[in-house]
Order: structure tokens, then sequence, then C-alpha cells
């Protein structure tokens, strides 16, 4: 019987008004519309405060290390790839510690969705500037005046450079967006990366809801749109400023990793049978 | 020739086919009812430098190595440079006067020089390498080896059969010339015989591969850094064929946590390394052991610190792998110090982690990984798999799962993801039983000092069946013997041969072998020393590291040491002479 009881007793514990929560409800109702069966469902989170979400939902979850959901996800999928497997965290785990594994889960194409949940800055340490935090931004490591001098890590655009098969960004204050961008990704298959917009109510007083909502545009109302073609997609992903476009930028399909292994075409790793392996074969050949 | 052991050394720069040569000699020894040892050393490039293979044979078992050389085949200068001091008396050299000059005045007396042109004999345009075929038809000639029997590895060798075919040629015309040159026909001073019981030719790494396949393991991933990365590559080679699937990672660290991402899903898993690459596995090690994801991770050692010296063998990780990672946590450090204990040992701890859901670092060196030894079959019949205490799905579960329930025995029930009912959440913060932590959380910040306490004694709970569990020690020998020699790892063949050279001359030495360094088996240790007399600590390391924990855990100092870490491996005349030292 499958298993739909998405919610657990637990009290999330992120400040009033975090734009983690709208994330959690968006995570929950995209999971509900799907009608996955939760007990086939992992959630594979990093560390920090938008990684505390594998804390509160009842799927399988797994809380690695800061940084590192993503090869830990990898794992998963490549142990059982008929998991519906789900990475989550912020932007300072995915894009600092991350980054390296970013990339090399989206040219592998994993069957992996990962959702990233940025606010521009590190809020469970209480404020320091992240990869994806803005020129001049002012924080507890790049303190004024002259703030971050590092250019922002401009996530869309990195991931339809490393090759992931779906890049989508929304804003959590598009409630209604963000639930069928996330339902779309983890129907996707293939490595599906949405960059989640959010306001850190704590530390970030520049990137508010405010400034979200007067800059946020949904991009296929936007003129030459055409979620088919990466060079298109890579154009809107250089729009940061005035104009963020959110929406499906680019989706396409190729095969995914676990598709290339002939070992698992018929069953996954974790089915395999165990005992009396015969390693005659393997000895002879040290004759 | 002494003593019933036969060492060939080939000496000379990458390219040339110099391990192949060693090899091949040793194969045919092997499937003739003989026994070899063949150890490679290797400088880290491809091309030039000096490599060299010695292979040992004899007419019994071998744990270890001498180098007394009886007969060197020369494939560059820097090669007799190397090795002229080391030839035994009568020993063969067989060189190729076109391109090495051997100053007569360095050759010991009694050495009998033969000068080959092995280079004429390849075919125009033809690969240099093939010079290894022309070596070993000389071989054949100069030492008596059988030479059909060398013939037939080397048709077994090659899979082009132009290359066979090119290479038999050049071998069989340079063992006609040299023998029409003899005056006598040599015999060579063991024994083949045709009909010989099969056995395997072996390294430390092939036996822990295939031990890992042998024991259910489906997932491997890891980042290449030598002396570990031939158990990936073997994994890579021959594990598709048995379900495996190898994943190259990005580097260690997403190697160690794809790992515990195939555990948590309940997939037996293995790495392997070096100290560098298992530098950076370090902050997931702890990951794992907290979130109690079974794992199994080789560390095989080269010299450090640092990039440290890549193709050389050291002992001098271990204080780092039994420490290795923040705060305090149950570990297994087996310590394997041959062939066999790669094998059955490598089997054994993929079970015991899955019974304690701990990590397991196998220690091994470049010493043990990458020297070949023949061995007879593996026995396999006795080897099941236990897979500790599963969680199955039923109807009724009345409770809800617990994944961290506390137990008398620290273990709790490990269910997977897909499993119905057994959903939870495994972390890598300090958690309940429930696996859930938020310390800003109001019911639970009440209870925390408890949940803190009762999960560090969950994780430590499981320590005295650990123990119970795990053959920590071996004690070779008498147990009344004057010596008691105290080592662990790939000392032990060298340590057995020398034992029973001393006991040959009169002196009697034991050998406590400490296999498993954690946990560390201070029960079983402190029984050995109550009836030791005189101790010997041997270690291939500077600080004496197995030394520093025997004290810590026993208040024991030995009452000798002999360290070496020069980067090369212990021989067995080297502890001989140690041990005359210390009972004289």
């Amino acid at each position: 019987m499958a298993a739909h009881d998405i919610d657990l007793s637990y009290v999330p514990t992120w400040c009033a008004g975090c734009g983690d929560y709208g994330i959690f409800m968006a995570l929950k109702k995209a999971l509900t519309s799907l009608n996955l069966d939760l007990e086939q469902t992992v959630l594979a989170t990093g560390i920090g405060c938008a990684s505390k979400i594998a804390q509160y939902i009842n799927t399988y979850r797994i809380e690695t290390l800061h940084g590192r959901s993503l090869p830990v996800a990898t794992g998963i999928k490549l142990a059982n790839h008929n998991l519906t497997v789900i990475a989550e965290g912020g932007d300072g785990d995915g894009m600092g510690l991350g980054m390296g594994h970013f990339i090399h889960t989206a040219r592998r194409n994993l069957d992996i969705t990962y959702f990233i949940h940025n606010n521009q800055i590190y809020g469970l340490t209480k404020g320091q500037s992240s990869p994806t935090s803005d020129l001049g931004a002012i924080t507890k490591f790049t303190p004024a005046p002259l703030g971050n001098v590092e250019h922002p890590v401009n996530i869309v655009k990195m991931a339809l450079n490393a090759g992931a098969s779906f890049v989508a960004r929304g804003f959590v204050g598009n409630s209604t967006q963000l639930v069928a961008l996330m339902a779309e990704a983890i129907k996707h298959p293939g490595f599906a990366v949405i960059d989640i917009l959010q306001p850190c109510v704590s530390f970030n007083h520049t990137n508010t809801y405010q400034w979200y909502q007067q800059r946020v545009k949904p991009i296929e109302a936007m003129e030459g749109y055409d979620s088919t073609n990466l060079e298109k997609a890579l154009s809107f992903a250089a729009l940061w400023g005035d104009e963020i476009p959110i929406g499906l930028y680019y989706r396409t399909i190729r095969p995914t990793y676990h598709e290339s292994l002939p070992q698992i075409s018929h069953q996954s790793l974790v089915q395999q049978p165990l005992d009396n392996i015969d390693i005659t074969g393997l000895m002879k050949e040290l004759y | 020739m002494n003593k019933g052991y036969y060492t060939c050394l080939f000496g000379g720069e990458a390219g040339y086919g110099v391990m192949s040569a060693g090899s091949i000699i040793a194969k045919g020894a092997n499937r003739s009812g003989l026994w070899s040892f063949v150890v490679n050393e290797y400088p880290s490039l491809i091309q030039g430098g000096l490599n060299s293979c010695l292979v040992r044979i004899s007419d019994k078992p071998l744990s270890s190595y001498e180098e007394t050389i009886d007969f060197l085949g020369l494939f560059s200068q820097q090669a007799f440079d190397c090795y002229a001091d080391k030839l035994s008396p009568g020993a063969i050299v067989l060189y190729d006067p076109g391109t090495i000059k051997l100053d007569e005045s360095k050759v010991p007396a009694g050495i009998s020089l033969y000068p080959v042109s092995l280079a004429s004999h390849i075919p125009k345009g033809g690969a240099k390498i093939m010079i290894n075929s022309a070596m070993l038809g000389g071989f054949c000639a100069l030492t008596g080896y059988p030479k059909n029997t060398l013939r037939d590895v080397i048709n077994s060798e090659f899979h082009s059969e132009k290359v066979r075919q090119e290479n038999i040629a050049i071998f069989e015309e340079v063992y006609t010339l040299v023998l029409a040159s003899l005056s006598i026909k040599k015999d060579f001073p063991l024994k083949f015989q045709l009909d010989a019981a099969p056995k395997i030719l072996i390294n430390g790494n092939e036996a822990i591969s295939i031990a890992a396949i042998k024991a259910g393991c489906k997932f491997s991933a890891g980042y290449p850094m030598t002396p570990g990365s031939s158990v990936l590559t073997y994994l890579a080679d021959h594990g598709p064929e048995y379900g495996l699937v190898f994943k190259q990672a990005e580097d260690e660290i997403a190697a160690i946590n794809m790992l515990i991402g195939a555990s948590f899903t309940g997939v037996r898993s293995i790495g392997s390394t070096s100290g560098g690459g298992f530098s950076l596995m370090v902050e997931a090690l702890g990951f794992a052991a907290l979130a109690e994801v079974p794992l199994v991770i080789v560390n095989a050692q080269r010299g450090g610190p640092s990039t440290g010296l890549p193709t050389r063998t050291a002992q001098a990780d271990l204080n780092f792998v039994v420490h290795a990672s923040q705060g305090e946590f149950p570990r297994i450090v087996l310590a394997p110090g041959d062939i066999e204990e790669c094998f059955y040992e490598t089997f054994r701890v993929f079970n015991l982690v899955d019974k304690y859901q701990v990590p397991c670092i196998i220690l091994t060196d470049k010493f043990l990984a990458d020297s070949s030894v023949s061995h007879p079959l593996f026995d396999t019949d006795k080897l099941t798999i236990q897979r500790g205490k599963l969680f199955e799905a039923t109807e009724t579960n009345e409770q809800p799962y617990l994944r961290y329930q506390n137990t008398p025995d620290g273990i709790s029930v490990r269910a997977i993801p897909g499993q119905v009912g057994g959903r939870h959440i495994a972390t890598s913060y300090t958690h309940g039983e429930d696996g859930f932590y938020s310390s800003g959380n109001k019911e639970y910040a009440l209870h925390e000092p408890q949940v803190v306490v009762d999960s560090m004694d969950k994780l430590y709970n499981k320590l005295p069946s650990m123990e119970k569990d795990i053959p920590g020690i071996k004690l070779h020998g008498s147990p009344d013997a004057a010596l008691t020699i105290i080592a662990w790892g790939s000392t032990k063949g060298a340590i057995l041969e020398a034992m029973d050279l001393a006991a040959s001359q009169g002196l009697s030495a034991n050998f406590l072998q400490v296999l498993y360094i954690a946990p560390f088996p201070t029960t079983a240790i402190e029984l050995v020393l109550q009836k030791a007399n005189k101790t010997l600590l041997i270690e291939g390391n500077k600080t004496a590291q197995l030394g520093g924990i025997l004290r810590a855990n026993t208040g024991y100092k030995t009452d000798y040491s002999f360290l070496k870490y020069n980067s090369r491996s212990f021989m067995p005349s080297e502890i001989l002479g140690k041990i005359k030292e210390v009972l004289s």
C-alpha cells in the first residue's frame, strides 16, 4: 500500500516569516499532487537552515554533511534507481562546498531533483556572504564600506552550462508556479535543478520579499521564450537585475546516468542476491 | 641460490616491460608446483626512471623476500649501479652491451657476466618493449629455467596473435643463441612439476577486491590514488559481471559520500584510496559513524606526509586512521598482514560493519597492496553473508519505527529506503532514537543533555560485543619464547621468516600480530604480554605508532623497537639481525 501521510509532528524552527516555510509547503503540495509513494521517496539534504526541511517531512530522509547532499543522493540513486531521489539545501551549501558536486552531478545527468533555497546569505551561521550574494552586499564577512567584491554565482546559468537537463527558477512568493515547477522537476527523468529565490528575514535586509516581488517576471511571457533552446535559456539566465525571469528555463531529454549501466538494467543493485556468489572465475584468471 | 630460494631481478627504465618480465617468470613457477613472491619498485612516472621487479622462487610457500640476487636482468645502466652490490656469489648478469657499459671493477668476484645483443633481435619498427622477450629467452638459457614453461606463459599473456608470434620468435631466437654459446647446459636449482595443483598469483589489492565481490559488495566509488586505486580498477573491470557498479567520483569527498548514500540504501559498498584521499574522506567517516551507516574503506598507505612518496611503502597512517574525524565513535580498523588476511578478513568485515553499523578502515600499504604472492585457491565453503538487524516490514507494527532505538547491545534495527513502514531520518547531527535533532525545538531542548548522553552511550554499547566478535590478535610461535615481537600489517611475512631463521640458530621468538587495531584488543594483548619475556616492537614508521597505542591502552612499554621508515619494506635478514642483537 502506497503511503501518502506526508506530515510529521515536529515543529520547524525557522524564523517567523522565513522563506523556508513557503518552500516546505510547496514541496509537500508538489509531492502530494504527484501522488508519490512516500516510502519510495528519499530526500537528501545538506546542512543549513534550508536543509532542516528533512526533519519535517515524512519520506525517507538523510541529512548529510554541509555541501554533500548530491554525492549522497547519487549513491542512493545508483543503489536503487526505482526510488524518487530529491536533494535539497541552501545556496551556501550547494554553491560553496557543494559546487564541485553540482557541476559533476549535472554533467552525469543523474535522475535526481535538486531544490536550492537561494537567499543569498548564510543564515544558520548568522549572516555571512554566500556565493550568490550580490556585488556590494554588506554581510558579516564582507563588512561596510567595501561589501562583497566577488562576482556572484548565477545558479541557473551554472546549471545550464554544466549540463543539467531541467533548469528552472522559482520564487517562494509565487507558490502556484513553484509547486508546479517542483512537480515537473521531480517527474523529469534526469538532473533537474530549481533555483528557488527566498528572502532571509533575519540576515539579508536587501533581497526581501518586496525586492524580489518587484523584479520577478514569468519567463514564459517574455519575448523569445523557448524552453527547448539552450542558447535562449542562457540569454534569459543572463538577466539578473531589474528583471529576474522565473519559470522553466530549459528542458531536454537525454539518457540518465543509471540507464547507461547494463548491470542494473534488469534489477537495481539493492535487489541483487548476495549469497553464494561464485568467484572461481576470478581466481582462475590469476593462475 | 641459497636455502631453497632463487631470486631474479629485472631493472630498467619504465616502458621496457620490466614488471611483465618478472611476472611471467613468477607465473611459470607458480603453475609448476613452485611458489613465487614478486616485489615491484617504481617511481611515480610513466617513462624513464628505474623500475625493478624482484621475483623470489621457492619450493615452499613464501611470505617474504630478500635482495640477494641470483640472476640480474639489466635493461639500463642505472639498474646495474643500483643492484650490483646485491648479487649473490655465483650470480648471473645478463645485459645488452650496446646500451650498457659495465665497469668490471665494480663486479664482485665470482659473478658471471653475459653481454648479449638483445635489442638486435627486435624486428625493424618493432616496439622496444619486446626486448623483454629477448631477455626472457636469455634468462632461460642461462639459468636452466624450463623454456617451454615460460613460452606457455608468454603465449597466454598476449591477446593479439601477431604480437604473440613476434614475441615468441624473439624469445626462441635468443634462447637458442645463448644456449649455443654455453659449454655446459644449466639446470635450474628448483624442480618444476608439470602436473602441479593450480595456485593463484595474487596481490593484496586483488585479494581485497575479490573478497568484496564474494561478500556481495555491489557498489564502489573512488578517485585514483596510488597505491589504493588498483582495487577500484579491479572492481571497475570485473565488477559489472557480478552486478557491481563502480562510480568514479570528482574527488574522495564525493566518493565516500556516494558510498554512504548507497549503503544507507542497503547496498554493500567499498572505497579505496591512500592517505591523501583518506584525509579528504575524514569528515564523512564521522558522518557514517553517527548515522550508523556501514562502510568499508581501504587505505593503502604510501610514504607521507602530504603527496609524500606516491609509489613507496610506509606504515605511518595508523594513528591517523584510528583517530580520524572529530568527536568520538567506535570504528573497526583492520590491518591485514598477508594475502590470506586480505581475503578472509575483508569478507569478515563486510559482515561486521553490517552487524554493528559502523565504518571500517582496511589499513594496508604499498608493499602488501602491490606485491604478488603464490597462494592456493581460496576456500569459500564456510563464508556466509550476515547482514545484521535488518527491518522487516509487517502489517502489524504496533510501535512507530525508531531507527536509532536504544537497545542493550547498542544496535538498532536498520530499515532501508523503499521498505514499507521504515521511513525515518538518518542524520549527521547528534540525535535521539527517532533521528530527530533540533537545538531550537522547545520539547527537544529540554532533554538535550540526556539525549546526547544516550546517543553517545548507544554507540559505545556496541563495543563489548564487537571486542568478543573480532579476532583482534594472532599469536604465532611458542607462547613461552624468549622474545615476543609485536607488529601489525605487512611486516608479518618478514617476521615469520625471520622467526624460522632464528629458530634454526637456536633463538626462540614468537610474534604477537595485532590484526585489528580498533577496537583495540586490550584484554587479549594483556594476556600475551603477561607471559612475555623480552618484547620487540617492529613498525614501518618513525614514531612507533602501535607502540604508543599499546602503551595508551595497556600501560605497557616494549623493551626494544625496530623502526624502518626509508620507504622500503622489511626483509627477514634485517629482523633476524635485530633478534640476535636483542637476545645476545
